[in-house]
């Protein structure tokens, strides 16, 4: 695989100590690693605490880091591990009302529902925040990095299949809490 | 499977972001220390260790005195009812 091949090639860089290789591999990475601690904690600044936490342990890590690894999964246990170190600290996922409502206008809905679709919204981005961690995770994982089940598995350390069953359980609860909140506001 | 609606909201409000450029720098300039956050329970924590390590210090040291009184308070009753009889078995206040 190319990507990897590369990711190789640059962890060797990093391993002589060279900076460029640093660099190169921060900016192939930042997007990922940041968006999963921003979607997973909600918050920029607290991401931001994440993806330097999570830069700092992979650049020292490199030093042995083991050429027959895979290096993506590494990565990805590396940032879950960060996130979840910070679960204490992080009680709301993003606040994204406002891009929310700006993305749900669709030329074939009227006005009435897209005020439904984006108290919706709203009400997901509450029940999302509300979610245990490994839930919230388990949801960061798929629907930001649109992970496979068994790669998600890896990095978790469970099969496959629970992932699937966990992720099913996961929607129907987000289903019923917001058929709930819909009934509750009429 | 979910419901089509909230696959899409999902992947609406999960949606990758791009990091923001000061990220570099926070991470080059590694003196740059992470946000202080308060950690109360580790105070509190260190708070009642001291807290019990001085009231297990007291009662030690107020069961040690009293056993210590009670202990010198009985050797003076036994003394006092023992017979005062000297090793040749007389007694000692009177054929002293």
């Amino acid at each position: 695989m190319v990507l990897e091949d590369s990711d190789q090639e640059l962890i060797e860089g990093c391993q002589r100590g060279e900076a460029e290789a640093f660099r190169a591999l921060f900016e192939r990475h930042k997007d990922k690693v940041y968006s999963i601690a921003l979607r997973y904690s909600g918050d920029p600044a607290v991401a931001q605490d994440i993806a330097q936490e999570t830069f700092l342990k992979l650049f020292v890590g490199l030093k042995t880091f083991r050429a027959d690894s895979e290096f993506s999964s590494w990565l990805y246990r590396v940032v879950v591990n960060s996130c979840l170190d910070q679960k204490r600290k992080i009680r709301r996922l993003q606040p994204l009302l406002d891009e929310v409502l700006a993305m749900l206008p669709a030329p074939d809905i009227n006005a009435f529902d897209q005020i439904a679709r984006a108290e919706l919204s709203a009400h997901l981005q509450t029940i999302l925040s509300d979610l245990p961690d490994e839930q919230r995770m388990l949801l960061v994982l798929r629907y930001t990095q649109a992970l496979a089940y068994d790669e998600i598995g890896r990095i978790l350390g469970v099969a496959s299949g629970t992932i699937a069953s966990r992720l099913n359980r996961i929607h129907r609860k987000l289903e019923r809490r917001l058929a709930k909140e819909k009934k509750q506001n009429g | 499977m979910a419901n089509p609606w909230l696959e899409g909201e999902l992947k609406r409000n999960l949606r990758p972001v791009s990091a923001p450029d000061e990220l570099w720098s926070r991470i080059h300039e590694q003196h740059r220390p992470l946000r202080v956050r308060p950690h109360h329970w580790r105070a509190w924590s260190i708070a009642m260790a001291s807290l019990f390590v001085l009231l297990a210090g007291l009662v030690w040291r107020l069961g040690a005195n009293s056993q210590a009184s009670a202990g010198s308070a009985g050797m003076r009753v036994v003394q006092l009812r023992r017979p005062a009889r000297s090793a040749q078995g007389g007694c000692v206040l009177c054929h002293a």
